[in-house]
């Protein structure tokens, strides 16, 4: 099980900057179906990359389904020469996305989010209509039926 | 203020999903608060792990 309290919590008190994407974006939008990870959009700049490598690594973050026992250290070096990456820590499954196909950067992103509290912890979501239109861009037939609902969503907010 | 109406065209594909989403579990949701909707979710991953089990349980998988 993925742990969004602790996550978002961790995240918020070590002050990345993050976006919250995917399936876990569509859940704060009321979204009813299961997603399993925490997917987040994060900045890219010298200190935000240290943050969040400082943030996770006593949550031993290691590449999901890579096998046991190869080198990998996830510290601000590693996140500077990858772009998004696929983990499993201790607190669950997070995906750190430096971008998002449809969607751009962390900078492109961030104009389309909106601040949310949870847990007590202030932190940034994508906005309902660009999460449909990313979701959209990405074309994949697995997210048909959730970008259905997610129009669903959008249509009962624009009646009421 | 009103809020303005989207401007996402349709998509004939989408609009036939649309047919089976059950908007009775869209209004349920949109009552709650974010934090009650990431402790649902939060709540179904362990139900549906927990189901997970109990199926390797059946197979008399290790």
């Amino acid at each position: 099980m993925t742990d969004f309290e602790s996550l978002l919590r961790l995240l918020t008190r070590e002050r990345v900057e993050f976006i919250i994407v995917g399936g876990a974006a569509a859940t704060v939008h009321g979204s009813a179906r299961l997603t399993q990870d925490l997917d987040i959009v994060y900045r890219r700049t010298p200190q935000n990359v240290r943050r969040l490598a400082d943030a996770l690594s006593p949550y031993h973050p290691y590449l999901r389904g890579a096998p046991a026992g190869l080198p990998f250290r996830l510290d601000a070096e590693t996140l500077q020469r990858g772009l998004n990456f696929t983990l499993v820590t201790d607190l669950g499954d997070l995906d750190l996305l430096g971008e998002i196909a449809g969607g751009g950067n962390f900078e492109a992103l961030f104009e389309h989010a909106h601040a949310i509290e949870a847990y007590g912890a202030q932190c940034h979501v994508l906005g309902l209509e660009r999460l449909i239109e990313v979701k959209r861009a990405a074309g994949r037939p697995k997210d048909f039926e959730a970008i259905a609902e997610l129009e669903k969503i959008l249509e009962a907010r624009e009646r009421n | 203020m009103p809020r303005a109406k989207s401007t996402i065209p349709p998509d004939p594909v989408i609009e036939t999903y649309k047919k089976d989403i059950d908007l009775t579990l869209l209004e349920e949701n949109l009552k709650l608060t974010v934090e009650e909707r990431l402790r649902k979710l939060m709540a179904m991953q362990k139900f549906a792990e927990e189901l997970r089990r109990a199926g390797k349980r059946l197979r008399g998988d290790p």
